[in-house]
Parts: C-alpha cells; structure tokens; sequence
C-alpha cells in the first residue's frame, strides 16, 4: 500500500510539473501574441490565442488532477487509518457549508451596497413614489425571511452533518408547527396583495380630465410621438393610410388632425397628468419608461392607455443624480426584431412656461405641401398593388 | 444475475435495435429521455455562452466565432438577429427539452413504475412511441439551428404578429415554421407521455401502497403530469392557430399591421389572446418543470438526512395546493398587456396565494433536515442548494406577483434573474441530484463522489455569481433580450457587470464537463453498484441491480408502511424499508403504524 501512495505522489509530482511547464509555455505564447508582428498580425494573433486558450484549458484540466489525484490519496491514507472515507466528506461538506454561508452573506451584502446603489434614482412619477415604497416594504420583508432561512439551512447542514455515532431524531410531524407557517405567510402575503391591489387600482384608474394626451406608436425600430396641438384633441387614425409619409395613419379629413404636432422629443409640463395612448403598427412594443415607474404594452389593433403625473423636471433630475448628462427615456422592453435594442426616444421634463416656449416652436405637421404627397404616396400604392395582381405575383 | 438475462434472452431474443433502441421498456426509456435531455442541456449550454459572451464583451471582435458560426457572426461579432435566435433557442430547449422532458421524461419513467411496485407502464408501447415523437422534436429543434435564414428569433414565447409574420424578422421565416412543427409533436410527446404516467400511478400499484403510501416522487410525477396533460392542449391549440395565421391567411392573431410598406389585410383578430393561450400552458409549464425537482429533492433529502420527511402530509396538500393554483394564475405574464386592470387584481391574489404552499414546503424542508444526521451525497447537495435557490427565487416572485411593483420590473433583468434561479437553476439542481441519486438504479453502477462535490460547489458559486447581479440590473430598468448595452447611457455602467457574469457563466459552464465526464464514465468504468447504496426505503432499491424486463424476479414486494421510516426509535438500522412487514418490527412499531394515521389501512 506504501509503494501505491509514493507511486501516487510521483505521479501527482509530475502532473505538477507539467501544469507549472503549461503556464510558463502559455504565458510567453500569450505574450509573444500580444507583441506587434510586421506581417498578417491578425491571423497570427489568431492562432496564437486560439492556442493560449487551449493550452490553459488543458492547464485547468491538469490542476484539476492534481487535486482530484491528492484527494485520492488522503481517501487512501484514511482508508489505512481504518477510517471511513464517507464520514470525512460529511465533515468536509457540513464546514463548507458554514464557510458558504458566511461568504453568502458577505456577497449578498456587497451586492446590496455596490449594485445596489446603481439602480435607478427616485420616481420622477406620482404613483412611483408609492411603488417604490411598496417595493421597500416587499424588499424589507423578504429579505428577513432569506437571510433567516439561509442561515437555517446552511447552519443546519453545518450542525447536523452525519457522524457514525448520531442518530436523526424521528420527528414525522407537528400539526400545530405546520399551522403556524401556513397561517403566518398567508397574513402577511394578504397585507401585501392589499397594498398592491390599492395601489394597482389607483394607477389603472381613468386619467384625469386636464390630462395632456398624447398618441405613441411603435414601430421597428422607433416611436413615433404625435401631440394634440392647440385644441387638445388627436385626429383619429387608421392603419390602411399608413404610407411613407404619413407613418400613423392619421386621417386628415378629422378636423382635430389638422392641429397635431409631431415630435422628435418627448417634452412634458412637471405637475401635469399625462395620458399616452399606445398603439404599434406592426408587432407589439413595450413602453417602457423606468424613470416613471411607468409601462405599457403596444398592441397593433388594440389601443392601450397608462397615464401618470411626473413631479422631477429633467433639470432637477440632473442635479438630484449629479449628472449633467442625465435623460428621462422611453424604450422598447418587449422583443420586436433585431434593432430591439436600440428603440428610444428622449423625454424632457420641464416648467410650465418653458413647456409653452417650446410648444411654439412646433409647426403643424398637416401642410398642403404633405396633402399632396399623401395622395400620391397612397396612388402609388394602389398601382403597385394593380400591377401585382395583375402580374399574379401577389407573395 | 447471469441466469436471468439468459433466462430472458432465450424467450424474447432480444435484438440490439428491440435492446437500446425501440425499447418499450420504461427503465431503457428513462436512460434515452436522460442521455437526449444532457445532449439538448449541451446545446442549451453552448447557445448561452455564445450570447453570454456578446454580452460581456460587445465591443470586441472574436474570430473564432467567426469560423464558429460563419455568417452570424462576421468579423468575429454575433449578428443581433442571431442574438435573438439563440436566446430563443436556449429557452426553448431549456424549457421544454431539458427541463421537461429531460427532468420528469427521465424519473417518471425509471421511477413510477419501480416504486408503486408495477412491472412496467401501462402501455409500454405508447410510452416508446413518447419517446421517439420526443427524439423527433428535438432533431427538428436543433436542425432549425442551420437553416439558412436562421431559426426563430422571436423569444421562447414567441408572440404574434412577431412571429407570425416571415416579414418581421429573419428567424419568423423557415426558422419559426420549424419550430412550430417541433413544438406540435413535443406536445403529442408530452401528451402520450402524461397519460401513461397517470394511468400506471392510479391503476398499478402494488398490493399495500395506498395513494399515501406513496413517495413524495410519485406524487409530484403525478401532478405534474395532470397538469400537462390539461394544460399542453391549448398550447397545441395556440400553435396550430398560429400555423393557420402564418399559412391560411387566417386572422386569429393578427390585426390592423402595417409592415414592411403595406398593409396587411389581416383583420379582427388579437395578440393578446394567443399571449392568454400560451401562458395558459405556460404558468403551469414552470410548475411542470419545478414540481418534479421537489419530489425528487424530498425523497433526497428525507434519505439523506435520515430522517422522515418533515409533514409528509403537508407536503402532499400543498403539492396539490400548488397544482390547482398554478391554472388560475397565468395572468400575471400578462399585468401590462392591456389586459382589464381588474383582471390583474385577481390574478394578482391567486399569485400571492400560490406562494403559501410554496413556503410551506420550504419550511418543511428546513425542519426535515433539523436534527437529522446528514450524509452528504452529491445528490444530497445539490438538493440543499435547490432548496437555496427555491427561496431565492421564490421570494423575488413576491415582487413580481405584485402587479404595482410587475409595471416596473416587466421584461427588465428583475424577471431574468427570478426565472433563472427559481425554475431554471432550481429545477436543474433537482434533475443533477436525482441523477447522483438514481444512477445506481439507472445503470448499475456508483458515479465518482468527489467529482460529484467540485461539480457541486463549482455550480452552487457560479449560479449565484450569474444570477445575483441581474437583480440589480433590472431595478435599473435595463430590459431583456437586449442585444447589447451600448445604446443608452444609464446602462454602460452595467457592462463590467456583464462581464463578470459572463465569465462566471463560462466558469460555471466548464464545471459541468466535470459531470459530464463522471456520467459517461462511471457507465463504463464505474464502481459497481450495491443494491441498495443509499439504505433508502423505497422499493426501487429492492428490485436486482441487473435491469430486467418485470423489474422484480419473483413475485412484486408488497408494501406495509410508508416510505419515510428512516431512523425510527427502537429498531437497530437507521432504515426500514416499505416492504417490511409490521410483524418483523414489533419493537419499533407506533400506535399510528397500524392505520389510522398514515391514512390507509394495512390490511395484510
């Protein structure tokens, strides 16, 4: 048996060595691909680091025999000991446990204060306010109940690792115990659906009437943003006067159309409820404002409404985050199609004065100028569609 | 042992083909759904590091993805349609291939019928033909991976108009018709499948092993597949209506879409309804995937920790509790569809609701393992870590439940890392400890256990270094399914972030060829297996090592007591097992044993 363990230990030796002998080969092999070479550097740079990962995968996979092969021969020693091997890896894996638990803790509460300070800063919106607080309270309570089970389960593990000489304590049941852990989470999960209800209620709730209204459709891959004008009222639209020119679909011959603005920002008066209707033109979108806690899906055929009152300018936003930079933003959160990722648009929160200026600045986008090409846009679409049928190449 | 299968080679004359692969017998069937299940699981695996690696390093360039993948990544970066086409793919497989099929296919079928006592399914020959609709499924699944146009891209929910119009994106081509085709028979697979199990549960126990007499096993192998069989309908249903959308120019989803410079003539119909189809299967589906990892890790951990299983019937009420439930709750996929906000506050209660049974569960589990004498198997540990990762998970789920706080967590990270670490890492924890644990019964022979521990540790640290961050990132309100995070400001200080994910990820991945070479080894150069390796009271273990068509040579064992006597005071051996008669236990024996309070009658 001695013979066997030396012969083990050579073996573990040499593996050893050529683990060291790997990495140094590896290192100069990476460094050598990092220096500049005169000619084709990015073939070669290619397969140099094609082979440097290779060669530390089979590095990794070598370490890992050493350990594995060393681990084979404690198993061994202990076996001579008269030992058994299966009571040594309870010990083993009842202390990690413990070790876990304590490096648990530590990376959930590094993750609470380095992540978790990079999350978005406070509602710009009413109703978010008060989501936020639930969210809190939700955070507080779950977050009692996944430190304690944790640190049940894990000090369990640690504290009843198997031992020859215990015996498990033949426990099939408490009644009254199952009770209490029955009844407990159904009080306090009812608490929760009431504030949530309460507060759920009160945003889906209709949109006041001094509501600013404004039209959002989505398509792939942008929003566009139609505002009411001077009269506060939107033009009906429809999907068959869709053209290139006229992207909603607004129909011009509602009187309440002629006054719509279109706009390539979001601006929004602080203090002011405002009311956008969703739609999508083509597939669905998500409407995704995170910094107003705010989201609605964008359904072709099926108009949707959220509405919310913002009560942070981007101005005071900016100073709040010390950020000059800093933006409010409408993206896309429900997969559209390959640019998904990139579906934004701005949106500016400001006084209602600035509000008005800038209201000024926008033209109608209703021209006789556009009236024309509509009509062309919508005559060339019916020829192409007469050819088709009439070539019979209709897809 | 010999004697036997010449005994048997003589009268059946087995062939290779009727031996290993139109096999209709249930223990040959576990090992093709397990062997398929790892094979997808790789695939599963591969895809997400290709886009865990977009993700962690967007702005660089990787030639060998370009040898890799050829065209879908040009330069050596992945095309953001291709992106799309592997999140879809890796949900799709992990979802359905793996952690359905793979996980209750696998230990329905090697367990149900070894421990109810039955000599095989009911009907062998539909549960043959599950398998190969399965392996069918799976083909057409991974050959969609290399079709021109690229597969389905849409998300593994893949709503409409997305993907019912070709025009839309590249994978709602051939790619989404491919999955569709794949989906239908996955579906008839499940179905067959889901019968049989039902069937062999109701009609075939053995003499004495009353429906509370069961193992916990057993009893989530049989919710789950009354669930699938009630809920994969509709599913079917939504996919053969989307088939006639995409093809027959039916309008059942689609309305009012302008797409591509023309106005498509579909009118009347909704997305939202196929969405109410889809999660009509698709809620109980995570229930699907996670109920057999909790039968699993019940039976383990009572095993394990030698002692009975805490409330055994508690755990059958809230199984049955979480079964109903999970029917009425689909709703909450859909709080900001436009769906009626009333609608939402009623799906909002039954979601909390669900979390009841949930915690009951968990709190049995800690109170099953207080006082026990642990024995730390692989298979025991990866149970402690599901049951780690199912009070992570399950806790996140409070917040999404709510559907004040769902308006502003919907489709961000927040969903990503709840899904992941409560069904996907959860129930995975719960199909790796059924495999250290079964592999015994499965092939005869003992796994490596100190392979069996890195690969453990290894995983348990990279799951919670993958998953934990991404909290974070949706309380951020970064999305999912994004391509990259370089087009917003608020989200490019998340890109370190990413890249330790994404190296975690790859860490982690690379942990699981550890089993992967554990498992394929031990088949040929394992330690032979004892009879009963763990001392575990379950009948499975009293049938011979040696696999056998009949399970059991003689006559079936009878049963007498339930399956968790473990440890039981006045009897020498720290197990009885359930075909022990009370007679032989006299010095053991509680009032309750004789009938009354185990809920049957031991009438022989």
């Amino acid at each position: 048996m001695n013979i066997s363990i030396a012969q083990q230990l050579k073996s573990s030796t040499k593996a050893i060595l050529l683990f060291v002998l790997l990495t140094i080969s590896s290192t100069i092999s990476f460094a050598q691909a990092t220096m500049p070479a005169a000619t084709d550097v990015a073939s070669q740079e290619l397969g140099i680091t094609f082979w440097f990962y290779v060669l530390l995968l089979i590095a990794a996979v070598f370490a890992f025999a050493v350990i594995n092969k060393t681990l084979k021969v404690l198993e061994l020693t202990q076996e001579l000991n008269g030992k058994k091997i299966k009571n040594t890896y309870n010990k083993v894996n009842g202390v990690f446990f413990i070790f876990f638990l304590v490096l648990f803790l530590g990376y959930v509460y590094y993750e609470f204060t380095t992540h978790g300070r990079m999350v978005l800063p406070e509602s710009a919106s009413e109703h978010g306010a008060i989501t936020d607080n639930l969210f809190n309270i939700t955070a507080i309570i779950t977050g009692i109940v996944f430190i304690i089970t944790h640190i049940l389960l894990f000090y369990f593990s640690f504290k009843y690792k198997g031992k020859e000489t215990r015996k498990a304590f033949f426990y099939s049941h408490n009644d009254k115990l199952e009770l209490y852990w029955t009844i407990i989470p159904a009080i306090v999960l009812a608490v929760m659906v009431l504030s949530g209800w309460k507060a759920w209620t009160n945003i889906t709730a209709p949109a006041p009437k001094e509501a600013l209204t404004l039209d959002v459709t989505g398509k792939q891959f942008a929003w566009i943003v139609r505002y009411p004008g001077n009269d506060n009222a939107l033009g009906s639209k429809a999907f068959k006067l869709v053209n290139d020119v006229n992207e909603t679909g607004v129909d011009f011959n509602d009187k309440n159309a002629k006054d719509d603005l279109l706009v390539n920002e979001i601006y929004l008066p602080v203090n002011r409820p405002v009311k956008f209707n969703f739609n999508a033109r083509d597939v669905i979108h998500s409407a995704y404002m995170p910094h107003f806690r705010a989201q609605m899906n964008c359904v072709p055929g099926m108009p949707t409404t959220f509405w919310f009152k913002p009560t942070i300018t981007t101005e005071q936003m900016r100073l709040k985050t010390n950020d000059p930079k800093f933006d409010y933003l409408l993206l896309c959160a429900k997969v559209c199609g390959s640019a998904h990722y990139n579906m934004q648009i701005k949106i500016v929160v400001v006084n209602d004065t600035e509000y008005a200026t800038w209201l000024t600045t926008k033209k109608p986008f209703y021209t006789e100028e556009m009236a024309k090409q509509i009509q062309e846009a919508a005559a060339s679409v019916a020829k192409a569609k007469e050819e088709k049928l009439a070539l019979n190449t209709h897809e | 042992m010999s004697d036997h299968t010449t005994h048997h080679e003589e009268h059946h004359k087995e062939t290779f083909i009727s031996k290993y692969v139109f096999s209709m017998d249930h223990k040959m069937i576990a090992k093709q759904y397990l062997i398929t299940g790892i094979i997808m699981a790789v695939i599963g695996m591969v895809l997400s590091i290709l886009f865990r690696i977009q993700l962690g390093w967007p702005d660089e360039s990787f030639p060998f993805l370009e040898k890799l993948l050829g065209k879908w990544a040009q330069g050596g970066r992945i095309d953001p349609a291709f992106y799309m086409s592997m999140v879809t793919i890796h949900g799709t497989i992990m979802v359905f291939f793996v952690l359905t099929a793979g996980l209750s296919g696998t230990f329905s079928n090697l367990l149900i019928p070894l421990q109810i006592g039955a000599r095989d399914m009911a009907s062998p020959f539909i549960n043959m033909l599950s398998y190969w609709f399965f392996f069918l499924s799976s083909v057409i699944m991974t050959w969609s991976l290399l079709i021109e146009s690229g597969p389905a891209s849409g998300g593994w929910t893949i709503y409409p108009p997305l993907s019912a119009i070709p025009k839309a994106m590249p994978g709602s081509g051939l790619g989404m018709t491919l999955w569709l085709i794949s989906m239908a028979i996955f579906v008839a697979s499940a179905l067959m499948g889901g019968i049989n199990y039902i069937s062999t549960v109701l009609n075939m126990r053995t003499k004495g092993m009353s429906m509370t007499k069961m193992p916990l096993t057993i009893w989530a192998f049989l919710l789950t597949a009354i669930l699938g069989v009630l809920s994969f309908p509709v599913l079917f249903a939504g996919v053969i209506l989307l088939i006639f959308d995409r093809g027959f120019g039916t309008s059942f989803y689609l309305s009012d879409i302008f797409i591509g410079g023309e106005a498509l003539p579909n009118h009347g119909g909704s997305p939202v309804l196929f969405q109410h189809l889809f999660w009509f299967l698709g809620h109980p589906e995570v229930y699907i995937i996670i109920m057999p990892a909790l039968g699993i890790s019940s039976e383990i951990i009572a095993t394990n920790a030698r002692k009975p299983i805490f409330g055994y019937r508690a755990m059958i009420i809230s199984l049955i509790g979480i079964a109903f439930l999970s029917f009425i709750v689909w709703g909450h996929h859909m709080f900001i569809t436009g769906m009626n906000p009333f609608l939402g506050s009623v799906f909002m209660f039954t979601t909390l609701i669900i979390a009841v049974p949930s915690a009951v569960k968990t709190f049995n589990y800690l109170a099953t393992l207080w006082r026990g004498n642990i024995q730390f198997t692989p298979a025991m540990l990866f149970a402690i870590g599901l049951v780690s990762l199912f009070i992570t998970g399950g806790l996140t789920g409070i917040f999404l439940g709510n559907a004040s706080l769902d308006i502003n967590l919907h489709d961000t990270y927040f969903v990503v890392a709840h899904f992941h670490i409560v069904m996907g890492s959860a129930a995975m924890f719960g199909m790796f400890a059924g495999v250290y644990h079964w592999y015994p019964r499965l092939f005869g022979k003992m796994m490596d256990e100190r392979l069996g521990y890195f690969h453990f540790w290894l995983t348990f640290i990279a799951v919670y270094c993958v998953f934990f961050p991404m909290h974070f990132m949706g309380l951020d309100g970064v999305p999912r399914r994004y391509y990259s995070f370089t087009s917003f400001d608020f989200m490019k200080e998340w890109l370190a972030v990413n890249r330790f994910i994404s190296i975690a990820a790859i860490l982690g991945s690379l942990a699981q060829f550890i089993f992967l070479y554990n498992f394929f080894r031990s088949i040929f150069k394992g330690k032979k297996a004892p009879q009963n390796p763990w001392n575990s009271n379950t009948l499975e273990w009293t049938a011979p090592v040696e696999h056998m068509h009949g399970n059991w040579p003689g006559e079936i064992p009878w049963v007498y007591r339930w399956p968790y006597d473990y440890s039981k005071p006045g009897h020498d051996e720290d197990f009885i097992p359930q075909n022990v008669p009370l007679s032989e236990t006299m010095s053991s024996n509680l009032p309750g044993d004789y009938g009354t309070h185990h809920g049957s009658k031991a009438n022989h």
